[in-house]
């Protein structure tokens, strides 16, 4: 825990009209770390992603990266830093084959604009072979190769769970949020997550996770930070987050009709 | 390969078939073919709608014909200028238009189709309003007048192909891809360092110049434009155009382009009934041929593969 964050989050706060989705929360993540946000439903976890990948604005608070400003980034703006992210409920491009959902992800690592690519110049064209060879190699990853010519639409969830993050991983970034990445997964592809994220995290790149499986998080976070009403209440290594009573108060069980109330 | 189909058939059309009457038909349903080209990439590729494309097809009539008629600059040099004021005016456009999506990017493209006709039939200095600007000069190559409809013929769907081939290469690339995934998912798009907002304006500027040039040649062709010729109606049958060739590729687009422009051509045999046989066919090509003409073409790729792997080409 000695070496400098990547991503700060300092005070940052988050109101919808009248309602209070976050309350001045600061969060750091450390380089090559996996950090899991965890919480009740509405406790804001998804909004923080938002927040940091530029979909929602926060109303005050200052997100950093690597030291440049997060806020009014655009979301590709987000991107372009080598910051990634994965959807609650699956986004992929139905449409298009599983090799050329890939190879959208390569976007940020090609150049070639719309007067090149109308001219078929050289550049484009070679460029084109390059995108096309790197994505097949993260579709073989993925252990999707058989798939890779058929629609994505016609991949199951737990496939274009993989497509996603294969999608992510495509465009090399530093760091991948994923929001809830095992919501539908049976226990054996759950399993395999767990290893693709520890696998992933291995090459140097940074995790920050919303998740609702307190196996999964308690098994691959360095750290967990939890949420309630839009406020941290913890944060800690998933043994400290055990035992803590605030957390047990909050999410984990006891005096849980007062829960119920709330957190509806 | 289908390209080559395509070439074969437009090179040997005015060999085959000497009335000018038809060869005027295939002017006509070129020029609406570059448009419906651009409107292609706009629609099916990027999954934005315009009913203003008519406009932009007007505009670069209209700078045409007022430009070569009453400052008697160039036809040529009218085209480019032509161009250069849709490059303008579709910025202007859908800069803040192609934030919205959907039935509202519908309405303010619809809006603005609607005041260019205003513009066109009033500004009578200029246009000379509702009865038309007449005596526009035909365009010259060199020291030879293009004056016949095979000069045009040849003219019109040189250039066609000259889009189409840029459309293509421009489908099969980086942009291609980046302009379907926005079709597909704009905030997945987006979450992957996609800029859509730059996307959709270049797609949408560019199907526009295609528009454009299509207009100014419909004007040195006929010599003559008259508001009513880019009349919101226009910009449907522009969309419907790409509509009843399939929401799959450019092929489409064409036969779409052929097909609305033939058709009517070819029940003028029912005299006063021929609008309701051309809804009729309407109808019936969107009950049976839901995914339109186009998903044939898809079809006879399948048969023979060898010729092209990608679905949309």
């Amino acid at each position: 825990m000695m070496s400098n964050p990547c991503l700060e989050i300092k005070q940052v706060s988050k109101s919808f009209g009248g309602l209070m989705a976050l309350m001045n929360v600061s969060v750091n993540v450390i380089p090559s770390q996996i950090k899991s946000i965890i919480g009740p439903n509405g406790s804001g976890k998804t909004t923080l992603l938002n927040i940091i990948t530029g979909f929602v604005s926060a109303s005050c608070g200052s997100i950093t990266y690597r030291g440049i400003s997060l806020v009014k980034k655009k979301p590709h703006q987000v991107a372009m830093l080598g910051i990634t992210r994965t959807f609650q409920t699956t986004r992929i491009f139905s449409n298009m084959t599983v090799l050329e959902n890939v190879m959208v992800g390569r976007h940020l690592r090609s150049r070639s604009e719309i007067v090149g690519a109308a001219l078929s110049w050289p550049t484009s064209l070679r460029e084109e072979r390059e995108t096309r060879v790197r994505a097949e190699e993260i579709v073989h990853l993925m252990g999707l190769d058989s798939k890779k010519e058929g629609l994505a639409e016609n991949l199951s969830f737990g496939e274009r769970r993989l497509l996603e993050i294969g999608r992510c991983l495509a465009s090399e970034p530093e760091m991948i949020l994923m929001d809830e990445p095992a919501a539908g997964l049976n226990d054996m592809e759950k399993e395999a997550l767990a290893e693709l994220i520890l696998k992933i995290r291995a090459w140097g790149i940074t995790f920050l996770l919303v998740e609702h499986n307190m196996n999964l998080v308690m098994q691959i976070s360095d750290e967990v930070f939890v949420l309630n009403h839009g406020e941290k209440i913890a944060e800690g290594t998933p043994a400290e987050i055990r035992t803590n009573e605030a957390v047990i108060n909050a999410y984990l069980g006891r005096r849980s009709s007062k829960c119920l109330r709330f957190n509806r | 390969m289908p390209i080559f189909i395509l070439a074969t058939f437009v090179a040997a059309f005015p060999l085959l078939v000497g009335s000018n009457y038809y060869r005027s038909v295939m002017v006509f349903a070129g020029i609406h073919a570059m448009v419906a080209i651009g409107l292609a990439l706009l629609l099916v590729y990027a999954g934005q709608i315009s009913l203003g494309h008519g406009a932009f097809f007007g505009i670069g009539a209209y700078a045409s014909g007022i430009l070569s008629v009453k400052f008697g600059v160039n036809p040529w040099l009218a085209l480019v200028v032509g161009v250069v004021m849709v490059v303008v005016v579709a910025y202007g456009i859908g800069r803040p238009s192609l934030k919205l999506s959907g039935h509202y990017l519908a309405m303010a493209t619809l809006g603005f189709g609607w005041l260019a006709h205003i513009f066109f039939n009033e500004q009578i200095g200029l246009t000379d309003g509702p009865s038309g600007l007449t005596g526009i000069p035909n365009l010259t190559l060199w020291r030879f007048k293009l004056d016949t409809d095979l000069d045009y013929y040849l003219l019109v769907w040189f250039v066609f192909f000259i889009f189409l081939s840029l459309s293509l290469n421009i489908t099969q690339s980086r942009v291609g891809r980046a302009l379907r995934s926005i079709h597909d998912d704009e905030i997945a798009s987006k979450s992957l360092g996609v800029d859509t907002a730059k996307y959709k304006i270049q797609i949408f500027v560019l199907s526009a110049v295609f528009a454009s040039v299509a207009g100014s040649l419909y004007a040195h062709y006929l010599t003559f434009i008259s508001p009513s010729d880019v009349r919101i109606y226009f910009s449907i049958k522009l969309v419907v155009m790409v509509v009843i060739g399939g929401m799959t590729n450019l092929w489409g687009a064409l036969i779409g382009a052929a097909v609305l422009t033939i058709l009517p051509e070819v029940l003028t045999i029912f005299e006063d009934y021929d609008i309701l046989i051309f809804g009729g066919i309407l109808v019936l090509m969107m009950i049976f041929m839901p995914k339109g003409l186009g998903a044939k073409i898809v079809f006879l790729e399948r048969l023979y593969p060898s010729h092209t792997k990608k679905r949309y080409s």
